[in-house]
């Protein structure tokens, strides 16, 4: 209950600072929401499991945001950003698909 | 047949869903504009393709200008050439008697009175003709002379290039009339001579003679132009 | 990291030897995960049990960090909206613009290509014309003696009687006579030393002088005449003038030597003889003429 109060405070304060991104990071915020998203749901499923881990979870949310934003900075000095996140996309976005239709078992058991 | 179970009005309804989604996307497509399909990137290829499709033919387009002011420039050349050509080409028609002239000149009548004109007079009075300046002679309105006519006395008069002309002798001849007058009445010219044959010769001068005779063209058969 | 230490060979084996989406899916769930609880089952913690509240608050700290990228990124992507829709138009503008050129471009191009093939054709249907009037050209000269000529005839040496006094010496009516008697003959051209005989070349006395083309000339003469040399050197002296000439020339005893000759060349009579002031064509008649030379 807490962490999704958490959730919404982090939104409403998105929302009402509407902080301005540097330019520099601005390619790697969308991949990183992605990640964030990968590791939110992966956090939530291993709680559904009854496995969930403070320490996991946390460490999981920072190197999955870091090392998507990190994979798409190197293919945008390599020539290859446009692919590479399309990659990195592709492979989180199975991971979530997974998490969610794993998540969807436990809360309607079908 | 069986009454349909929950399960399959279920599907049905999803599956009328799925369709519905794609009918409107396939019209969503077909309406939006030609360029919707491409994102950012491709439309800055598709503008950079252009640039160098617009650079070729704009290089096309100087090469072909340079080739039609090069053919154009020949062409009025040529034209040149040609008008120049012509020019002399209907020069030399009159002066080989190809054509029909007309001009100034003087008609020159030679009757025979108690003698026959001489071929001798008859020569000197062409000769005297074209050395005043004649351009085109033409004898008793049917023989052009040229350079290559040929003079034969006959019985009945003269033979010119194989026609039989007889007195009175017409002679007309284009040029400036006043200068031809002369050639027939210096002292010791063809007036003397023709008069010292028996005959009379007389002149008008004409703001106008139509010379309408013409020398059968005779293409050189021995002598070739270098 | 500490897994592949923990279960060793079998396990790498299948690891390497998973397709790589199967491994994905197999994997959607961090394994750390697993790894953790095992060790909490094994070290007989208090499994699933109290949660250190540090570890609570870091949950609660990092799914507000994540609820605060989502609503930057929204917010970023919304505003960038606009602007990614205007470099777009702007864009799609140009490359219409440069569609536009383009087609202007090729209409230009295609019409340039027509001119300049019908230019061309222009050009050689000119270049026949003017090759056929040139040679026309050619002809014309040659026959009317502004051009010079070449070809076979005879070569006739005249001279006064070593004797001769002023009223025996050959006279231009003399030299007429005999040219007369040359163009009988089928002479297709004539020069009198040097001097070409065109349709204005007139042979006169002046004074003692004779003059061809306005040019003086003096004994001995020479006369070349192309031509027939079967019919020129006899046809010569049948003709009328041919033989008036020749009784002359007994009368006179001028020296008179004809020859045959491979290859005279005479030359051309000078262009300004030729130069017409007075006549000029009948208009329907150059109609005529124009009609033939396009025909």
């Amino acid at each position: 209950m807490i962490a999704v109060l958490g959730l919404l405070v982090g939104i409403v304060l998105g929302f009402v600072f509407q902080p301005d991104v540097p330019l520099g990071l601005e390619p790697y915020l969308p991949i990183a929401v992605v990640a964030a998203l990968d590791a939110v749901f992966g956090g939530l499923r291993a709680h559904l499991d009854g496995i969930f881990d403070d320490k996991v979870f946390v460490v999981s949310f920072l190197s999955n945001v870091v090392i998507a934003a990190g994979i798409v900075y190197m293919g945008d000095r390599l020539g290859v950003g446009g692919q590479l996140s399309t990659g990195v996309i592709v492979v989180l976005g199975i991971r979530i698909f997974t998490n969610v239709a794993a998540i969807r078992r436990h809360v309607f058991h079908a | 047949m069986r009454r349909p179970g929950r399960s399959q009005l279920i599907v049905a309804v999803l599956l009328a869903v799925v369709g519905f989604g794609a009918v409107t996307q396939v019209r969503v497509n077909e309406t939006d504009d030609t360029y919707s399909g491409l994102r950012q990137q491709d439309l800055i290829d598709l503008l950079s393709a252009l640039a160098s499709a617009r650079q070729h033919n704009e290089d096309e387009i100087t090469r072909l200008e340079d080739v039609r002011d090069n053919l154009q420039s020949d062409t009025s050349r040529r034209r040149a050439a040609l008008s120049e050509a012509q020019d002399q080409v209907d020069n030399l028609n009159i002066l080989a008697g190809l054509v029909p002239v007309t001009g100034p000149g003087i008609r020159i009548t030679i009757t025979e009175d108690d003698g026959t004109l001489s071929l001798a007079s008859m020569l000197d009075t062409i000769e005297e003709l074209r050395t005043d300046g004649a351009e085109a002679i033409q004898v008793n309105g049917k023989i052009r002379v040229v350079a290559q006519t040929a003079f034969e006395e006959t019985d009945a008069g003269f033979s010119i290039d194989g026609q039989a002309v007889e007195a009175p002798y017409v002679i007309d001849a284009i040029g400036e009339p006043a200068t031809l007058a002369q050639a027939i009445d210096f002292p010791l010219g063809p007036r003397q001579q023709i008069e010292a044959d028996g005959a009379q010769v007389t002149y008008d001068e004409l703001g106008s003679i139509d010379i309408e005779s013409v020398h059968d063209p005779s293409p050189l058969k021995y002598g070739a132009p270098e | 990291m500490s897994e592949v230490h923990h279960k060793h060979t079998p396990d790498a084996f299948e690891r390497v030897r998973t397709p790589l989406l199967t491994l994905i899916t197999q994997e959607s769930l961090d394994q750390d995960y697993e790894v953790v609880a095992r060790r909490a089952a094994t070290a007989d913690a208090p499994a699933g049990g109290r949660r250190p509240p540090r570890g609570r608050a870091a949950v609660v700290g990092v799914v507000a960090v994540f609820g605060l990228l989502v609503s930057i990124a929204a917010v970023q992507t919304s505003r960038n909206a606009d602007v990614d829709d205007a470099d777009r138009a702007e864009i799609i503008e140009r490359i219409d613009a440069r569609r536009d050129a383009v087609a202007d471009d090729q209409q230009k191009l295609s019409d340039l290509r027509d001119e300049n093939t019908s230019a061309e054709s222009t050009l050689v249907d000119l270049g026949d014309l003017l090759n056929r009037t040139q040679s026309q050209l050619r002809g014309l000269q040659a026959a009317t003696g502004f051009a010079a000529v070449t070809g076979p005839g005879i070569k006739i040496s005249l001279d006064n009687a070593s004797y001769a006094d002023a009223t025996s010496t050959i006279r231009d009516s003399d030299l007429a006579l005999l040219v007369d008697a040359l163009w009988s003959a089928g002479a297709e051209a004539i020069a009198i030393n040097g001097q070409r005989l065109t349709p204005m070349t007139g042979i006169r006395n002046v004074s003692t002088a004779i003059e061809v083309n306005r040019v003086g000339i003096a004994a001995p003469y020479t006369v070349l005449a192309i031509g027939d040399r079967s019919t020129l050197a006899s046809g010569l002296l049948d003709s009328g003038s041919g033989l008036a000439f020749s009784t002359l020339a007994e009368q006179y005893g001028f020296q008179f030597d004809v020859d045959n000759e491979d290859d005279l060349r005479l030359p051309a009579a000078p262009a300004d003889i030729g130069r017409l002031r007075s006549a000029k064509t009948e208009p329907d008649s150059v109609n005529r003429a124009e009609e033939e030379g396009t025909s």
